[in-house]
């Protein structure tokens, strides 16, 4: 595995607002709710990780608005 | 019926899920959605009609209507397509199956023994595609399409949508976009879409669905301000309707749910959850780890009793919960809601669902449905127990043609859990040998032998020892090296005795080396053997190989009549036992094309003699392909094509000299030249190892023991010298006299006076 793609971070946009509970779907990611999307941001391992994140967004019917890596990894406040 | 069956006569034959083949039950509450029913009729002029759109669009419910509809005027045939079907011999037994439930003309039991032995792109679709052709109008439904993720899965899929007949309508139901050539079909006018915008709930569909079907006598605003807040989703509209059921005030939930900006599905999972008793909550959310459910399963999984009744009242209650037969024993949740329940079991009771997997694996285990107890042990992360039901059970997949399914386990196994695991190395080593990956095999072999613990055994699969399971796994498969197998063969004969299930494969081998070492009595004597030991205890591949090899053999010994009725007897027990077609069998068309040339019959030998070839090269073992090539070379020499009968023998040649040891193939090779009136077309060679070359002395003593009675190994004792040095200077006798055989040997020595 290339250092690079360990852990990069992503920031994958949902539609809708959904509870702090679905986040352990998504291990390790960060969940917010920002104005009727869900943010989830955290680090995916590599291109399954990240497919296996979109598969369960569409196994619940929600919908995926956008997937971009993030350079910085956000400070924590 | 039961809710499996055998696929085909061939003993160990995978079974068939026939809850895959039933279209589910069409909800009473469900409405008639004649827009789309007329669109879909209209797919009939469509090479492929196509509904693509996200979960929860109600794709299945849509199409069990339609088909209720549509089978009062046509044959309808019903699939769900399941991640096992990613095994192309899983995907198109169950196809057949399908198809020959909807249309009983078709000829059930010979497609479906085919569909597990022949290569599909060559033989199992062009014979389906004729037989559709036969059949007139039918529609075939593949549902769930998207769980259809291997390329070769869906390679066969794009030859038979390009391939089908104009009278046979495919429809398939699908997440995503299937990698088919959309485009093409799309810009042809070819191509029929139902996509999520046409799935939505209209208005007047839901207002239908909520008050006339369900009677929640919601007022028109509040359907409205439904449809506009779930966007028309059905399944959103349907989770409404389930929480609206219980409710007191259903217009200040609606006012509710449209007031807030959580998600429809986390809003509604609370709700709808809320609606039942906590006791049926606890029954949900539990058994949503189960892909289909039965009463017995789901008790055994909540360790509890009273299931059956839970189960009952939630088909009666419940659209999420979906029957899977007539019967309604099994069912299977929507996979939206599974996926709802399984996020609120981790939140409720962490750490449970890898318990509930283990159990789900022991019941499905003690039911032999091995596939699912793999898949549930492999969800609980019980690797050990997954790997014991693999070493175990391999062997009948793989006779059924099953191979990818086993690959496919071990693929979901952690590398480093395979790699410590001896028994699961020599299982991937196994199916890569049967799937012709010789480096894969001699990379998995290479791994177990190095693990160390042969001596360990005996194994599930019948084995005495890892070191057994390693000697037989390079008996079978010799890549080209007699010598290897004779070696292999022998300590393998040595290690697992008369009683032993692989006894009638290494008798086998070693028969089979023997006859392309020239050595036609120790052959014959192996695959006496095999043929007797072979059927008690199933193993047929090799019982129906030795049969056609004697045939060969009685061939070169010019004994006629017997070369004919174990050739007719090699077709005929193929056939009994659904191999006619199998990649592994190859020899029983040569044989026969064989004999039938013999008898002067050059044009009935010429198609036996080219599926021998056929299936001999997708077989992968060099010395079996040069076999059928030296069989069907003089044929179609002889029926005028001395061009291509030329080629055939070049490519025989460079398979000779790629093996490390072809026994006196290389000499046969020279008496098929001749044989096809062709020897002019290559020097001789002149090397002083080559035919005509001069025996050494050593070569001369042996060749006078060959004239008696002695074997290869008596001879050896005679002599104080290995059975490997006499093998190697016997060879070597055969290579220089062009002969292939001892009794051919004798002979052209006396015409030579050597004797």
């Amino acid at each position: 595995m290339t250092p690079e793609a360990h852990g990069r971070q992503y920031e994958v946009v949902l539609r809708g607002e959904i509870g702090d509970h679905y986040a352990l779907l998504f291990d390790g990611m960060r969940l917010e709710r920002v104005a009727g999307t869900t943010v989830l941001t955290g680090p995916l391992v590599d291109q399954a990780h990240l497919h296996g994140v979109i598969a369960r967004i569409q196994e619940l019917g929600i919908e995926l608005v956008s997937v971009n890596p993030v350079n910085e990894p956000r400070s924590t406040s | 019926m039961t809710d499996t069956e055998q696929a085909a006569s061939r003993p160990d034959a995978p079974i068939l899920l026939v809850t895959k083949l039933h279209a589910p039950a069409v909800p009473a509450q469900a409405i008639a959605r004649e827009r789309l029913f007329e669109r879909l009729a209209g797919g009939r002029a469509q090479r492929l009609s196509l509904v693509a759109c996200p979960p929860g669009f109600g794709k299945s419910t849509l199409l069990a209507a339609w088909r209720e509809i549509e089978a009062r005027q046509r044959p309808v045939a019903w699939m769900t397509v399941d991640e096992g079907d990613d095994d192309a011999v899983v995907l198109w037994s169950h196809v057949i199956a399908a198809l020959c439930r909807a249309c009983p003309g078709l000829p059930h039991a010979e497609l479906s023994a085919m569909a597990a032995s022949a290569p599909v792109l060559e033989v199992v679709l062009p014979r389906l595609v004729n037989e559709l052709v036969e059949q007139g109008d039918v529609a075939l439904v593949l549902d769930d399409f998207h769980r259809l993720t291997s390329a070769s899965a869906r390679d066969g899929v794009a030859w038979f949508v390009e391939h089908l007949p104009a009278t046979t309508q495919l429809v398939i139901s699908t997440r995503t976009d299937p990698a088919l050539p959309l485009g093409t079909l799309r810009a042809r006018g070819q191509l029929l879409e139902l996509r999520a915008d046409d799935l939505r709930f209209t208005g007047p569909e839901a207002a239908e669905f909520l008050t006339g079907r369900l009677g929640l006598e919601l007022e028109p605003a509040d359907v409205e301000l439904l449809v506009a807040r779930t966007e028309g989703w059905p399944a959103g509209i349907y989770l409404a309707a389930l929480s609206l059921a219980g409710a007191a005030d259903r217009h200040a939930l609606v006012a509710a749910f449209d007031g807030t900006s959580a998600h429809v599905v986390d809003y509604l999972a609370g709700e709808v959850l809320a609606a039942h008793t906590p006791e049926l909550q606890t029954f949900m959310l539990r058994t949503s780890v189960l892909e289909r459910l039965c009463a017995p399963l789901c008790d055994a999984v909540l360790e509890d009793v009273g299931s059956a009744d839970a189960l009952a009242l939630l088909a009666r209650t419940n659209l999420f919960l979906v029957p899977l037969d007539e019967h309604r024993r099994w069912y299977r949740f929507h996979h939206l809601f599974a996926q709802i329940l399984r996020v609120e079991l981790e939140r409720r009771e962490p750490g449970l669902a890898p318990a509930l997997h283990r159990r789900a694996s022991a019941w499905h285990r003690a039911h032999g449905t091995t596939d699912e107890a793999i898949h549930h042990a492999v969800a609980a992360g019980a690797f050990a127990e997954a790997g014991a039901l693999i070493a175990e059970t391999w062997v009948h997949y793989a006779n059924a043609g099953r191979t990818a399914s086993v690959a496919e386990w071990l693929a979901r196994f952690p590398q480093d859990l395979v790699d410590a695991d001896g028994r699961l190395l020599l299982v991937q080593a196994w199916v890569a040998a049967l799937r012709g990956r010789e480096d894969e095999m001699r990379a998995a072999a290479g791994r177990a032998r190095a693990l160390g613990g042969l001596g360990d055994g005996p194994l599930p699969d019948g084995f005495v020892s890892l070191a057994s399971s390693l000697s037989v796994l390079h008996a079978t498969f010799g890549w080209g090296d007699v010598a290897a197998i004779l070696e292999h063969g022998e300590r393998s004969a040595a290690l697992e005795d008369e009683e032993s299930p692989w006894r009638p494969v290494i008798t086998w081998a070693l028969g089979w080396a023997h006859y392309c070492d020239g050595d036609l009595a120790a052959a014959e004597r192996r695959l006496r053997e095999t043929v007797a030991l072979a059927p008690p205890v199933d193993q047929w591949i090799v019982g129906v190989a030795a049969v056609a090899d004697l045939s060969l053999i009685a061939g070169m010994r010019g004994d006629r009549g017997e070369q004919m009725r174990l050739a007719l007897e090699a077709a005929d027990l193929a056939r009994e036992v659904g191999l006619t077609d199998a990649v592994e069998d190859g020899e029983v068309h040569t044989a026969l094309g064989v004999a039938l040339a013999a008898d002067g019959r050059p044009a009935e030998a010429l198609p036996a003699l080219e599926k021998g070839v056929f299936l001999r090269r997708l077989w992968g073992q060099p010395l079996d392909l040069i076999d059928g090539l030296l069989g069907l070379a003089p044929t179609v020499a002889a029926m005028g094509d001395g061009e291509r009968a030329a080629a055939l023998l070049a490519e025989a040649e460079a398979l000779v000299a790629a093996c490390r040891d072809p026994g006196v193939l290389g000499a046969r090779l020279a008496a098929a030249r001749a044989a096809a009136g062709l020897e002019g077309a290559v020097k001789a060679a002149p090397d002083k190892t080559g035919p005509g070359a001069e025996l050494r002395e050593s070569e001369l003593t042996i060749l006078r023991l060959l004239t008696g009675d002695l074997t290869e190994r008596e001879i050896g004792r005679e002599l104080y010298i290995s059975f490997n040095t006499v093998h190697t200077h016997v060879k070597a006798i055969y290579r220089k006299l062009g002969v292939s055989s001892r009794a051919e040997a004798v002979a052209r020595a006396r015409e030579r006076h050597l004797l």
